[in-house]
């Protein structure tokens, strides 16, 4: 090819040269005021045109340069109309050059001035010169010169409200002129892909009219620029032509761009939009191969995704864009998903009703589920392997979970339909999907859940209400009638009765709306999802369950509380079994437990002998004796200030106790010390607490026992961090020895110093 | 994680309780920033959660002037011993069934401007009512004894 390009550089810069020699002459002229010289010259540069050596990227360099050159002589006219040269003499006059192509491209020059000196209507020159322009049929040089004629009427259409409306026409004049130089240029444009040469150049061909189709689109641009354009106009007579020409030139390049074209002329207008869509939708079921080859498939993804940034959600408004889909691969269909999703999520969309969720939903179903082969089952193992893919996989799939925030209704009625109707779709995407779609939902559904609580409260606090006024309205009523009676008792023949005046009853006010969904109802929903994924993800479950714990038992479900807690623990039990895995769910299930604080207390009794129990059964000594301390706080919940607070001083000491046995037992590993320091800590923790049962001389003991052991420790890193927690304790205790408030009830702890 | 990244070079993470198993992350870290150590824990490893009296057995560990820890999504800013103990917050407002209250839960986070011993504390909170981002300010010098 590098023979080729060298030729076409060569004929380039050959043309080049001359256009500078003929525009070199021909502006000597003009400065002579010679005309006949000067259209001769303008004549002979402009014949470079010709050439049909050129690729289009290459034509286009020469005509830039020519038009800068052919600017002079469009000044020219100018400044001879000025001069008092009537144009229509001018005009007559080019018309006798004896090349097609030099010869229109002087009388556009001419006829812009023309239109310009109002000599005559603009509407009459515009229709002559698109007449005239239809000489050239050859699709390069067509293009260009149309381009040209297009450019130089641009600010001479007889649009309204431009000087040349009225004798010069109106905005039909004006469309109408546009329309047919866009029907003729997209022709010259389609034409271009059939210019003989076979198969392998075909590729070429497309390149090439990518390079050109932004002089087509220019026109769709003009279009929408037209003021005195309505929507009306648009829709029944510009928009129905644009689209014929679509159809009818039946080129898929074409076909997308176009659409591209008119989606980014009107982006906002839902309607256009959808008619668009809709042409194409009915063009592609019209083919009869349904196959679409790769350009058109791109073209239509990109038609898809063009309206997503400024239209996000109201796409699913459109009939036709689910429709259009349908006809993308599914990897296509995919991207377009991913898209529609982070536009929505960028325009704050708002999912509020069952129809709009499922819309989306149903829109992404790429994103929600694998796809469907005929006869085959869908692959559940989606993503697996290439890393890359799992990265893209995990983004995808957060992606989806974040569909779920969009999920806002004020009605927690609907919220809960949304919910359920969200989780059975995610319910389709198997394994891998659920993992991060619905611990989402898991979440959202809690939020929920305090939220329909809150409602179920107002309709309890409004019940008592009522009845309290109701209660002392009869109140009143009947003190009333007592006092009336007591009134008209007490009165005679000369002293009337004096009636009290009767009081005002309390107002009652509207009920508020009762949910219709319950709060029991939603954790009903929470335990069925949390189930669903305990099969696949025993850890996460788990941890599931302890969240579901704590707001149910915010929200006083007792039962409801202690229930979830006893299916983390039945998971802890059954699935399990990895040490760490098990310190982990140790941890949050102490903590967890810490955090509700309204177990019926023989419920809380047996699920803290269940924890600790667990501490105490772990398999490694250092992560018994950590677990056995942690387990420690579960007999000292609450502050003593709370009503349910538990507080089994005994039982705290007990657990310490039994932890620096185990702590004892880690000598080989020389991990005792570190745990002895951190044993230490807690004790003070309970002594500052006021914990009864934890005594100065306990502390005094474990400080002794330290001090005794960490001598015999080796100078590792090991040491050294003990070292330092070991001196920050003591200096906490050092601290607490000297403040006045704590002199006191510290001054029996022995230091050693 | 790309996201913090392209916000500052330097990003210190430990590990929370629903972090992904596959994410390599620290149980806590210390970073040294101007005079003082600062600390991260996520939180959940202390019992009870949110407490001052526990943190301040894990500030003693990891040797810290300044505590930073999270889980409960309630911020807070708490100075004890010497010690300081921030509590971000919870960036998103994301729901958690241990914030109490929805104010708690209320989108916020902390900034430090760390100058040698001196650290000024701004703490940002999205008042949803005034639909407003609130911020207040701290103080702290680290004391030497």
């Amino acid at each position: 090819m590098s023979s080729s390009n060298e030729e076409q550089l060569k004929y380039l810069s050959e043309a080049q040269r001359k256009v500078k020699e003929q525009a070199f002459y021909m502006k000597r002229a003009i400065d002579a005021n010679d005309i006949t010289l000067t259209l001769s010259l303008a004549a002979d540069m402009l014949r470079e045109l010709k050439t049909s050596l050129l690729t289009p990227r290459n034509y286009y360099e020469l005509y830039m340069r020519v038009l800068d050159e052919l600017r002079h002589v469009e000044e020219f006219f100018m400044s001879l109309n000025k001069a008092g040269s009537p144009m229509v003499e001018l005009y007559e006059r080019v018309q006798h050059c004896a090349n097609v192509v030099p010869r229109l491209y002087l009388l556009i020059a001419v006829g812009g001035v023309y239109i310009k000196s109002g000599e005559a209507p603009a509407k009459d020159i515009l229709k002559d010169l698109i007449e005239m322009v239809k000489c050239v049929q050859y699709p390069t040089r067509g293009l260009f010169l149309r381009n040209y004629l297009s450019q130089t009427s641009r600010d001479k259409l007889p649009d309204t409200g431009s000087e040349y409306e009225g004798i010069g026409g109106d905005v039909t004049d004006a469309y109408e002129f546009v329309l047919e130089n866009f029907k003729e240029m997209n022709r010259l444009w389609v034409r271009l892909q059939h210019m003989g040469g076979d198969k392998s150049t075909r590729k070429k061909r497309e390149k090439e009219r990518q390079d050109l189709k932004i002089l087509v689109g220019t026109n769709l641009v003009r279009l929408s620029q037209l003021e005195g354009v309505d929507a009306q106009t648009y829709k029944e007579t510009i928009l129905p032509n644009i689209l014929e020409q679509v159809t009818l030139c039946k080129d898929t390049i074409a076909q997308g761009y176009l659409m591209d074209c008119i989606i980014q002329c009107y982006p906002g207008r839902l309607d256009y939009v959808n008619y668009c869509l809709g042409m194409c939708a009915s063009v592609l079921s019209a083919t009869k191969t349904p196959e679409l080859d790769e350009n058109s498939v791109i073209e239509i993804e990109e038609l898809l995704s063009i309206p997503l940034s400024s239209l996000a959600l109201q796409v699913l408004d459109l009939k036709q864009y689910a429709e259009l889909l349908t006809y993308l691969p599914y990897e296509n269909r995919r991207q377009v998903a991913t898209i529609l999703v982070r536009s929505t999520l960028f325009s704050n969309g708002k999912l509020d009703t069952l129809d709009k969720l499922d819309k989306l939903l149903s829109s992404i179903t790429p994103l929600i589920k694998d796809e469907e082969k005929d006869g085959e089952p869908p692959a559940s193992d989606a993503g697996a392997g290439d890393p890359s893919d799992e990265a893209e996989f995990v983004d995808e799939q957060t992606l989806v979970a974040r569909v779920i925030h969009m999920i806002k209704s004020d009605d927690s009625d609907v919220q809960f339909k949304l919910f359920s109707m969200a989780r059975k779709h995610f319910g389709q995407g198997g394994v891998k999907r659920i993992k991060h779609t619905l611990p989402c939902l898991v979440f959202s559904g809690l939020r929920l859940a305090e939220r329909v609580k809150a409602r179920e409260v107002a309709v309890t606090k409004y019940t008592s209400r009522v009845e309290k006024a109701n209660k002392k309205n009869k109140k009143q009523e009947d003190e009333y009638a007592a006092a009336c009676k007591a009134a008209e008792d007490a009165a005679t023949e000369e002293e009337p009765a004096v009636m009290p005046t009767k009081p005002e009853p309390i107002a009652i006010p509207d009920p508020p709306p009762a949910p219709k969904t319950s709060c029991r109802k939603v954790f009903q929903f929470l335990h069925e999802i949390i189930t669903a994924m305990a099969v696949s993800y025993p850890e996460l479950s788990l941890k599931l369950f302890l969240q579901a714990a704590i707001t149910a038992d915010k929200c006083q479900f007792k039962a409801i509380a202690y229930e979830f807690m006893s299916q983390a623990f039945i998971l802890y039990e059954d699935e399990l079994t990895d040490s760490k895995a098990q310190l982990q769910a140790l941890i949050l299930m102490v903590g967890t437990l810490l955090s509700c604080r309204n177990f019926e207390s023989d419920d809380y009794d047996s699920l803290i002998t269940k924890t600790t129990q667990y501490a105490a059964k772990l398999l490694k000594k250092p992560d018994q004796c950590k677990m056995v301390t942690l387990c420690s706080h579960l007999f000292y919940a609450g502050a003593a200030s709370d009503p349910n607070h538990y507080h089994d001083p005994k039982r705290v000491l007990e657990c310490l106790q039994k932890a620096l046995k185990i702590a004892d037992g880690c000598m080989a590993s020389s991990a005792h010390v570190h745990l002895f320091v951190e044993i230490l800590n807690q004790y003070l923790y309970y002594f500052e607490l006021d914990n009864p049962a934890i005594q100065d001389k306990y502390l005094s003991g474990l400080i002794a026992l330290i001090n005794e052991h960490i001598d015999g420790m080796d100078h590792n890193e090991q040491r050294a961090e003990v070292e330092v927690t070991y001196r920050n304790t003591l200096k906490h205790i050092g601290r607490k020895k000297k403040d006045e408030k704590t002199k006191q009830k510290f001054a029996g702890i022995n230091t050693g110093a | 994680m790309d996201m913090l990244l392209n916000l500052a070079p330097n990003v210190h993470c430990s590990r929370g309780d629903m972090d992904d198993a596959t994410l390599s992350l620290p149980d806590s870290k210390v970073v040294q920033i101007g005079g003082f150590k600062v600390g991260i824990i996520h939180g959940h490893q202390v019992v009870p959660w949110g407490s001052t009296s526990s943190l301040s057995i894990k500030a003693r560990s990891l040797d810290c002037d300044i505590l930073i820890s999270g889980h409960t999504h309630a911020a807070g800013i708490v100075e004890d011993g010497g010690v300081w103990y921030i509590n971000p917050g919870s960036i998103t407002g994301a729901y958690s069934p241990t914030a109490q209250t929805p104010e708690q839960a209320a989108p916020s986070f902390v900034l430090l401007a760390v100058q040698g011993g001196k650290v000024v504390c701004y703490q940002y909170k999205y008042n949803e009512g005034k639909d407003a981002v609130e911020v207040s300010k701290t103080e702290f010098e680290k004391k030497t004894e």
